[in-house]
């Protein structure tokens, strides 16, 4: 919705995700900049402000989770160096209203095939460490 | 067909891997904190910051990696012109300070009654807000000012700038002088510098330019002033070929670094400097003036070689070898302290190897001894306070029942007093004692009220009166650095506690009024030219320090000491530690050190550190003696069993203590090393009764003419417990045998002899004697 | 192709321990507890070992400081029946958690008892599990788990060179061992590129390896201390003054 409506780059708000390890979540101070003033009746947006007002940090749920037991260290910055798109691993985030997980991370396979055709590395401690 | 090896796991794993595949589908949901505000890096990223290291007085440069705001990891700052990014054992180990899941994080209030045994730990203690305990301690110390101010005492580890912020509340107080709860040695080596450089400043040694160094006592790689700037500096001068000779009684990482070890019997270290200084004086190396200011210091004629080989009970080849070492370098240096210091002659044998340098005429020269101190934090923040006085003399205020309150900040008198001096008991008589504590330790639990202080990573840091090293440069480093994370709960600052207390009061006589910390020093660096040429720049100077972790001396340093001031004579040392012929038989003489462990105490409460097999003695989570093949054989204990030490002619309630054993084939016969700072009342989970404090027994044996316990001059007697409290935790992996290494590194240490009869020596060692039959080779 | 290696100077480490703690710090290495350390199951990746020569007062002590030697023909390897342990093309001898299924036959296997075995959840009570390094995986329990040569710090200059778009240099890995230590004792690169630090302190009358006749191929070169001050010439020089009159 961020994204179609408001033309705006995911690197806007997760602003590791082109170099860091992590691509991160915006602090709620980013949220609320805009949404002060943008849709503030919305009643999710209502509930940002409200705990924002409060000093109460928000628990969101992680959409895309690497599970612990995979002992897997993903560095998204180099993904994205590698210029895989965004939506390769992450579906058509700009459509969805709620995200959702498009792949399943724990399927090893997937990993190694993008690897395997892209000529990255396929050695077991690129990424298991 | 071979069996491949994936087919063992195919087979056995089969069903189980249907199981475990099961469980995955159905990941637990994970849930992630929105952060509130925008912060410099992005979330997960890295931000190292630089500062400094404040576990120690040394103050190496760091950098503390942070992600989220955690501290995750220590490193050192190559930048920085002394520890050139090194880092020790303990510096690493403030993160698991930080972090101890015991920490005290909020004001306590006690609770039930202080009392003889009553020491129960976090449960004495109630959580109370910061505004009833400022209320409380601020009344109290009003009411005290009213009746008798000389009531109110303060002690502190921090001769710095937070050390200076307390003299001044006790100035505006009309209190008495702060007691400095300073390393031991150092105060015996401040002494003597008094008198032989005229500066009470504990010296610091130039290291890497010298080419030959001499230590005394001082084990500058294990835990002395600064291991890190000191190994570094060692490993240079030795890989341009110099060459080092230590006098220790036990060999420590500082002996074994040695090119030569003289195993001196302990407390005449400074026999062997006289000894020495009769050689190079004999040579006619001495100018005449440094020649002269040494007789002045030392007007006997020096003993001879053989003599101070007999004295020391060390090889006459040995001092030979060492004597013709020293003639044959252009820029020698001697080093004193440590153990030299603590044995009733330390004094006169620290002075005795400090003076050594006045005939090397390396004073104030390049690979030499400087007596510059830092910035006279107290001078510039509390004029007109009276200088710090040792804890000495806060026991004889207390023995006097002179003190009503008592505040404690950065400093665990209780832990680090002989127990001969009855500081708990004389605490308990004190109606309000405050600790200022960021765990637990044993004089939090004699407190009435235990306040949450910040650990060196939450605080504003910048070294004290001791820059340990100096650069190459010749001027002192001033190390500074700002907190590296936020602090954990309510700690604050215990400088900062002094002035909010400070605030509290009515009409003090002289304001006590910073805003911070970092004002203080702002302001105290302002008067000190030879790091801002003017106060308007202090600021500045102190923000581009803290970016880099350091500021450097510009002006040039100025000539060390007053060699005009007459120093008064020193007594002879003479090794009068061990003479006495009517010690009690069998028993051992007490070789106390600190390890790299646990330092003074204050690394106990950290796992990693509980868990480091000592590098010559691989225990773990536990204390430990050192003994001597023979005295272990006599004892009829090995390595891995448990004794237990009494203080020799005490009677027999006297305390005991009880340790781990390792026989070392480095153990001087007749005598019993261990280390200090363990035997920690509480300090957490991880400290709690871990090991045995040494403390526990000394007595009255006191340092001649200088207020510190003398503690190399305890004789104990040590026996095998019969019954082991628990398996003791000897770090076992090794290659086993020597026999892959290369030619000339010889055989592991063997393992102690087994307990049967006939590996017994026939007889126990002569009475009082250390029993090496002149210790020759 | 890059082969990564260690040289430690013996004659400059002081066995300070830095590196052991440094180790832990940075690779979430679990501390075990006194029971556990007293069986033998301490997990340190590196140990300051002692070698001791001599009885009192003619003691000599030196430490060597072991890791895993990132062997090129590995024993530990060809016995793990899952490839959890194999040897990869830039010379480190691996370690994949997540495919250890336990057995323990490369650590007895290992001729310098360097691999630590996890008998227990390792625990790390709140906040002390706020030190954890993010970028190193907290190994479960029945896994092993060795030195990696920080295997994480190597990725970590190797993003950093991708992101600046230039070759790794040398001198821009540096394991946590060899950044703490005080003498920096411990030096670590490419021991294929001829010109690097290591390669250079490598090629040395005084360079050895440890347990090498047994055809392990060490990637950790050693050089040995310089010599007692008493064999050197020193010791012969004339002694004038007080002590011969």
């Amino acid at each position: 919705m961020h994204v179609v409506q408001e033309e705006l780059e995911c690197t806007r708000c997760h602003r590791g995700a082109a170099e860091q390890k992590r691509a991160g979540l915006p602090p709620m101070f980013v949220c609320v900049a805009c949404h002060r003033h943008a849709i503030p009746d919305h009643p999710e947006v209502a509930k940002l402000l409200e705990a924002y007002d409060a000093k109460q940090p928000i628990l969101w749920r992680k959409v895309n989770v690497m599970p612990e037991s995979a002992m897997v260290q993903f560095h998204h910055g180099a993904h994205a160096r590698a210029e895989v798109a965004c939506t390769e691993c992450h579906g058509d985030v700009p459509t969805m209203t709620v995200a959702a997980p498009v792949r399943q991370v724990a399927d090893m396979s997937w990993c190694v095939d993008c690897h395997r055709e892209r000529e990255a590395s396929v050695d077991c401690i690129a990424c298991h460490y | 067909m071979p069996l491949h090896r994936r087919d063992l796991f195919k087979a056995s794993g089969a069903a189980l891997g249907v199981a475990l595949l099961e469980g995955c589908a159905r990941p637990e949901p994970v849930y992630i904190e929105q952060p509130l505000e925008r912060s410099t890096v992005p979330p997960g990223a890295s931000l190292w910051r630089t500062t400094m290291c404040g576990q120690c007085e040394a103050g190496c440069g760091i950098k503390v990696r942070t992600v989220d705001g955690n501290a995750k990891k220590i490193e050192g700052n190559r930048e920085h012109p002394t520890s050139r990014g090194g880092v020790c054992a303990l510096g690493h180990s403030a993160l698991q300070g930080l972090y101890d899941p015991d920490r005290v994080t909020m004001p306590l209030r006690r609770t039930s009654p202080r009392a003889a045994g009553a020491a129960s730990g976090a449960g004495a203690f109630a959580p109370a807000s910061w505004e009833e305990a400022l209320r409380a301690v601020g009344g109290a110390i009003a009411a005290a000012r009213d009746a008798s101010p000389a009531r109110i005492a303060a002690v502190t580890g921090d001769d710095g700038v937070a050390g200076a912020i307390w003299s001044r509340l006790l100035l505006a107080l009309g209190a008495p002088a702060l007691v400095l709860d300073e390393p031991f040695d150092r105060l015996v080596e401040r002494s003597a510098a008094h008198r032989v450089f005229g500066v009470a400043v504990a010296p610091s040694y130039d290291l890497e330019r010298a080419d030959m160094v001499l230590g005394f006592g001082a084990a500058f790689l294990d835990r002395w002033r600064s291991p890190v700037a000191y190994a570094r500096a060692l490993a240079e001068m030795r890989a341009r070929g110099g060459r080092f000779v230590h006098a220790e009684p036990r060999l420590s990482l500082t002996a074994a670094a040695a090119d030569l070890w003289l195993p001196v019997r302990s407390g005449t270290e400074g026999v062997l400097a006289r000894a020495l200084a009769g050689v190079v004086l004999a040579a006619g190396r001495a100018s005449e003036e440094g020649a002269a200011r040494y007789q002045q210091l030392f007007p006997v004629t020096p003993p001879d070689l053989e003599t101070a080989a007999r004295t020391c009970d060390v090889a006459l080849a040995r001092l030979e070898t060492t004597a013709r070492a020293l003639l044959a370098a252009e820029r020698p240096v001697a080093v004193a302290g440590g153990a030299a210091a603590l044995s009733r002659d330390g004094l006169a044998s620290v002075a005795a190897g400090q003076a050594l340098n006045l005939l090397f005429g390396v004073v104030g020269r390049p690979g030499g001894v400087t007596v510059e101190g830092g910035v006279d934090w107290l001078a510039a923040l509390a004029p007109g306070a009276a200088e710090p006085e040792p804890l000495a003399a806060l026991r004889r205020r207390l023995e006097a029942r002179e003190v009503d309150v008592l505040l404690v900040a950065d400093a665990d008198p209780l832990h680090r007093a002989p127990a001969g001096w009855r500081l708990d008991e004389l605490v308990r008589g004190v109606p309000l004692v405050v600790a200022i504590t960021s765990a637990l330790d044993d004089t939090a639990l004699e407190a009435d009220w235990v306040l949450p202080a910040q650990v060196d990573l939450e605080r504003f840091v910048v070294t004290g009166a001791h820059p340990a090293v100096a650069t190459a440069g010749g001027g002192p480093v001033l190390s500074v650095g700002r907190a590296a994370v936020d602090p954990l709960g309510e700690a604050r600052h215990p400088a900062e506690v002094a002035l909010a207390l400070a605030a509290g009061q009515e009409q003090l006589s002289t304001p006590v009024s910073w805003q911070g910390i970092q004002e203080a020093v702002v302001e105290a660096l302002g008067g000190d030219t030879r790091f801002v040429a003017s106060p308007r720049e202090s600021r500045r100077a102190i923000d581009g320090g803290a970016r880099a972790g350091f500021l450097v001396a510009a002006a040039p340093a100025p000539s060390a000491g007053d060699s005009s001031m007459g120093g008064e004579a020193f007594r002879e040392p003479g090794g009068t530690g061990d003479d006495d012929a009517s010690q009690p038989a069998a028993s051992l003489r007490l070789v106390p050190f600190e390890s790299i462990k646990a330092g003074d105490g204050r690394g106990a409460n950290r796992p990693w550190l509980q868990e480091l097999p000592d590098p010559l003695a691989p225990v773990m989570w536990a204390s430990w003696v050192e003994l001597s093949p023979r005295d272990a054989a006599t004892i009829g204990v090995q390595t891995g069993d448990w004794v237990r030490l009494r203080v020799a002619g005490s009677s027999a309630d006297a305390a005991t203590l009880e340790m781990g054993c390792i026989v070392s084939l480095s153990a001087r016969p007749g005598t019993v090393a261990a280390p200090l700072g363990h035997g920690h009342h509480d300090y957490g989970r991880y400290a709690r009764g871990r090991g045995a404090n040494l403390m526990g027994l000394v007595h009255d044996e006191q340092v001649e003419g200088c207020d510190a316990p003398a503690l190399l001059d305890v004789r104990v007697f040590v026996e095998r417990l019969a019954r082991p409290p628990r398996k003791l935790a000897v770090y076992g992996r090794g290659l086993g045998d020597s026999e892959h290494l290369p030619r000339g590194w010889g055989a592991h240490e063997s393992a102690p002899p087994a307990r049967s009869a006939d590996t017994r020596p026939a007889a126990a060692a002569p009475a009082g004697t250390e029993g090496t039959e002149g210790g020759s080779r | 192709m890059t082969r990564w290696g260690m040289v430690i100077d013996t004659d400059r480490c002081t066995g300070c321990e830095a590196c052991v703690v440094a180790c832990s710090a940075e690779n979430n290495v679990p501390t075990v507890g006194e029971d556990d350390a007293a069986m033998g199951r301490a997990m340190h990746w590196l140990r300051i070992e002692r070698v001791v020569e001599g009885e009192f007062p003619d003691t000599r002590v030196r430490f060597v400081p072991v890791l895993c030697q990132h062997c090129g023909a590995a024993p530990c390897e060809p016995v793990c029946p899952v490839y959890a342990t194999y040897h990869n093309d830039e010379g480190l001898n691996a370690m994949v958690y997540s495919r250890c299924v336990g057995t323990r036959f490369c650590a007895n296997n290992c001729p310098y008892t360097v691999r630590t075995f996890n008998w227990r959840k390792p625990a790390w009570p709140e906040p002390l599990d706020r030190q954890l390094n993010p970028d190193v995986s907290v190994r479960p329990a029945g896994v092993m788990e060795k030195c990696t040569f920080c295997v994480q710090r190597i990725h970590d200059a190797r993003h950093e060179a991708d992101a600046d778009e230039r070759e790794l240099r040398d001198g821009d890995v540096s394991p946590a061992c060899a950044q703490s230590c005080p003498t920096q004792a411990i030096a670590f690169g490419d021991l294929a590129d001829p010109e690097s630090r290591v390669s250079r302190l490598a090629r040395s009358r005084r360079a050895f390896q440890l347990l090498d006749d047994l055809g392990t191929a060490p990637g950790v070169v050693y050089r040995r201390g310089g010599l007692d001050l008493e064999e050197t010439v020193m010791g012969e020089l004339p002694l004038p003054g007080a002590a011969d009159d």
